[in-house]
C-alpha cells in the first residue's frame, strides 16, 4: 500500500508525491482519496515549515522551508504520515454539498450531442449527471474551478473537437470521467449540460472566496429556470450544506 | 501620494505572494526577482517583504502630490528627470521622476519608504494580472493612477546606495536545475540534450512564463500527466518538446509533464535575462540547490544590511586609497 507513490523534488522549496505512475492519466478514486488525506493531516498539523499545499488528482505538491526541513526529512515525514493513513477510512474527508443545477435547453448547450454520442436518450444523460456523487478532486484552471470525479461511466467523452471560445460563467460540464463548472466565462472544450447559480468565486467574500474546497462530496440538485434566475439575484436563497430552499 | 504619469505596459503592485490559497486554484503571484525588490526595499530601509512596484522594460514617470516621498529605483536606468537609479532619494511635492527604460535586464523595481495603501487580499497586496486580482483592481497600473501611502512605522530612512555590480546578478556559469518531477517521462537523452544543447529565451515571455527554444526534448510516451501543482522556476515540456519555464503567475496546476525546476538561488538571473539570450544549464542535487540557497540568502542579508550611505562610499574608498598607499609605502 505505502510503496504505490513517488516522492520527486519540485525544486528545492517544494515537492511532489504522486501516487502511481506518471504517465498514468486514469482517474482513481482511492488515489484523490489519498491524496486529500494526506492533504488535511499536513493542513492540520500546520507546521511551521509548510508553505502551501496543492492537492491534484492523484500527486500532493508540498511547498516547504528548506531551511528548516531537508528534502529527505520531508520524505520520511510524509512516508510516516502515508502509512498511518491506510489505516484509516478516508471516506469522511471533505463537506457533503448540495448544489443547484438548472438544466433548461438555454443552458444545456451539449445535451444533444451527449446523448447522441452516447447512445443515451436527453432524459437520461440528466439523470446519469443528477444521480452521480461526486467528489471535488481539485481546484485549479482558475480560482475556485472544481475538477469533479465521479462520473456516471455511461457519460464518459472525449472533449468536444472544437473547444468553445466562450462557455458562460456557472456552466457545468462533463468531459473524460470528470464534470466541472466554470466559475466564470471563458474558453473551454467540455461538455456543457447546465448552469449552476451559487458564484463559485467571489473574491469580495474575504474569508472564504471560493465555495467549494478539495474533498468536498458534490450532490446535484435540479432546479428549475424560475429558481435559477431568483438564485442568481440572490444567491443567500440556497444552503449548499442544507440543500433547497432556505 | 504619488501620481502616475507615464506608465510601461506591465506595472504592477507586487510583494512576496498571496500563498496559502493554491489548493483553492489561487496562484501565489507576487515579485519576479526577490532578490531586486529585496534590494529596493534596503534602499529605503523598509522592511523586506514590503510591496513595490514592479515594471518591465520601462521604468514609470512618478510624480509625488502632497507630501515629500522617499523612493529609489532599483535597474540598470538612467532617469531623464536627472535623479539616479540604486540609491535613496527624496521628491519634493511636485516633483516629477522618469525611471525610463531599462538596460541589460528585464524587470526593475522601485520602492517606496512609506508602505502602499493598497487593499491587502487573503494577506497579500500581489497583483494577479491574469485572474485580476490582487494589487489595485487586479490590475496592472496605468498613467492617471492615483496611489496612497501610509506613513511608515519605523524611524525614517537614511540614504543609501548600492553599485549595480551588486544589485544585478553576475551572468556568469550555467543556470541550476534540478531534475524532476517528471524527469522519468523523457528519453535518458532529453536530459543530456537540456545541458550540454543551446537553449534561448523567445520574445514570449512575461510575468507566467518564459519560452525557450532549441533541441526539441524527447518524451518516451506522452507530454501529458494527470493534472498536477507546478512550482516557480518548473520547466514543463509539452508535446512540441520546447520548454516552458514557469514564474511567478504560474497557474496552480497544469498537465503537461515538468522535467526540471530551476534553482531558487538563479532565478533571479533567469527572471533579468532578455529575449533571444542565450542560457545554459546543468544539473544540481536537492541538497546542494538548498545550500546553494541558503548560502546566497545569507549573502543577500548582509548585502542589504550594509548598504554603505553616499558619504560613506566615499570616505571608504578614499580610506582604502590611503591604506593601499600606506602599505606601499611600507614595503
Amino acid at each position: 500500500m505505502t510503496n504505490d507513490f513517488s516522492f520527486s523534488p519540485a525544486g528545492d522549496q517544494a515537492a511532489l508525491l504522486t501516487f502511481g505512475a506518471a504517465g498514468d492519466m486514469a482517474l482513481d478514486a482511492h488515489a484523490n482519496a489519498r491524496v486529500m488525506a494526506l492533504y488535511e493531516v499536513l493542513q492540520s498539523d500546520a507546521q511551521t515549515w509548510l508553505r502551501d499545499l496543492v492537492p491534484s488528482l492523484r500527486a500532493l505538491l508540498i511547498f516547504y522551508d528548506p531551511q528548516q526541513i531537508g528534502f529527505e526529512a520531508l520524505q520520511d515525514r510524509v512516508s510516516r504520515c502515508l502509512g498511518g493513513l491506510d489505516a484509516v477510512g478516508q471516506s469522511d474527508i471533505g463537506r457533503q454539498l448540495r448544489l443547484p443545477v438548472c438544466y433548461d435547453a438555454d443552458f444545456a448547450l451539449d445535451l444533444e450531442n451527449v446523448a447522441a454520442a452516447t447512445g443515451l436518450s436527453t432524459d437520461q444523460v440528466l439523470a446519469k449527471h443528477q444521480a452521480s456523487v461526486f467528489k471535488v478532486y481539485m481546484l485549479g484552471f482558475m480560482p475556485g474551478a472544481p475538477y469533479l470525479g465521479g462520473l456516471d461511466e455511461a457519460l464518459t467523452l472525449p472533449r468536444r473537437a472544437s473547444p468553445r471560445a466562450q462557455v458562460p460563467a456557472g456552466s457545468v460540464a462533463i468531459a473524460g470521467a470528470m464534470s466541472v463548472i466554470y466559475p466564470k466565462q471563458s474558453p473551454g472544450g467540455w461538455h456543457v449540460l447546465g448552469r449552476c447559480p451559487l458564484p463559485l468565486f467571489d473574491a469580495k467574500q474575504d474569508a472564504a472566496p471560493c465555495l467549494l474546497a478539495p474533498g468536498d462530496t458534490i450532490h446535484f440538485q435540479a432546479i428549475s429556470r424560475a429558481d435559477y434566475d431568483a438564485l442568481l439575484a440572490d444567491p443567500r436563497g440556497f444552503d449548499p450544506l442544507q440543500g433547497g430552499a432556505v | 501620494m504619488i501620481e502616475f504619469i507615464e506608465v510601461g505596459p506591465l506595472t504592477s503592485v507586487q510583494d512576496q505572494g498571496r500563498w496559502g490559497y493554491q489548493a483553492q486554484g489561487i496562484g501565489p503571484s507576487g515579485v519576479m526577482d526577490r532578490r531586486l525588490a529585496r534590494i529596493a526595499n534596503a534602499l529605503v530601509g523598509a522592511p523586506a517583504d514590503q510591496a513595490v512596484i514592479e515594471f518591465w522594460g520601462l521604468g514609470p514617470s512618478i510624480k509625488t502630490v502632497d507630501r515629500p516621498v522617499t523612493l529609489a529605483v532599483a535597474g540598470q536606468a538612467q532617469p531623464a528627470s536627472g535623479h539616479s537609479a540604486w540609491q535613496t532619494l527624496r521628491l519634493e511635492p511636485g516633483e516629477l521622476l522618469r525611471v525610463g527604460p531599462l538596460r541589460g535586464h528585464a524587470v526593475g523595481y522601485l520602492a517606496l519608504a512609506d508602505p502602499l495603501d493598497v487593499p491587502v487580499w487573503l494577506g497579500s497586496q500581489a497583483t494577479h494580472i491574469r485572474a485580476a486580482l490582487g494589487g489595485i483592481e487586479g490590475r496592472c497600473l496605468r498613467a492617471g493612477d492615483r496611489l496612497a501611502l501610509r506613513p511608515r512605522t519605523g524611524p525614517s530612512a537614511t540614504p543609501r546606495l548600492i553599485a549595480p555590480e551588486l544589485a544585478l546578478p553576475s551572468t556568469n556559469g550555467p543556470i541550476r536545475l534540478i531534475a524532476g518531477p517528471q524527469d522519468a517521462s523523457f528519453k535518458p537523452e532529453a536530459l543530456a540534450v537540456l545541458v550540454s544543447q543551446p537553449y534561448r529565451l523567445t520574445s514570449l515571455c512575461d510575468r507566467m512564463g518564459y519560452r525557450l527554444e532549441g533541441p526539441a526534448l524527447a518524451h518516451k510516451v506522452s507530454a501529458d500527466i494527470a493534472s498536477d501543482g507546478i512550482a516557480f522556476g518548473s520547466v514543463q515540456v509539452p508535446a512540441d518538446g520546447q520548454p516552458i519555464i514557469l514564474m511567478a503567475e504560474r497557474q496552480t496546476t497544469g498537465g503537461y509533464t515538468k522535467i526540471a525546476t530551476v534553482a531558487s538561488c538563479d532565478l533571479p538571473r533567469l527572471v533579468q535575462s532578455l529575449p533571444g539570450q542565450a542560457l545554459d544549464f546543468t544539473w544540481v542535487s536537492v541538497a546542494e540547490a538548498q545550500a546553494a540557497l541558503a548560502d546566497s540568502e545569507r549573502a543577500l542579508e548582509r548585502l542589504c544590511a550594509d548598504l554603505p550611505a553616499p558619504l560613506d562610499l566615499s570616505t571608504a574608498s578614499l580610506l582604502r586609497a590611503n591604506l593601499i598607499s600606506g602599505v606601499v609605502r611600507g614595503e
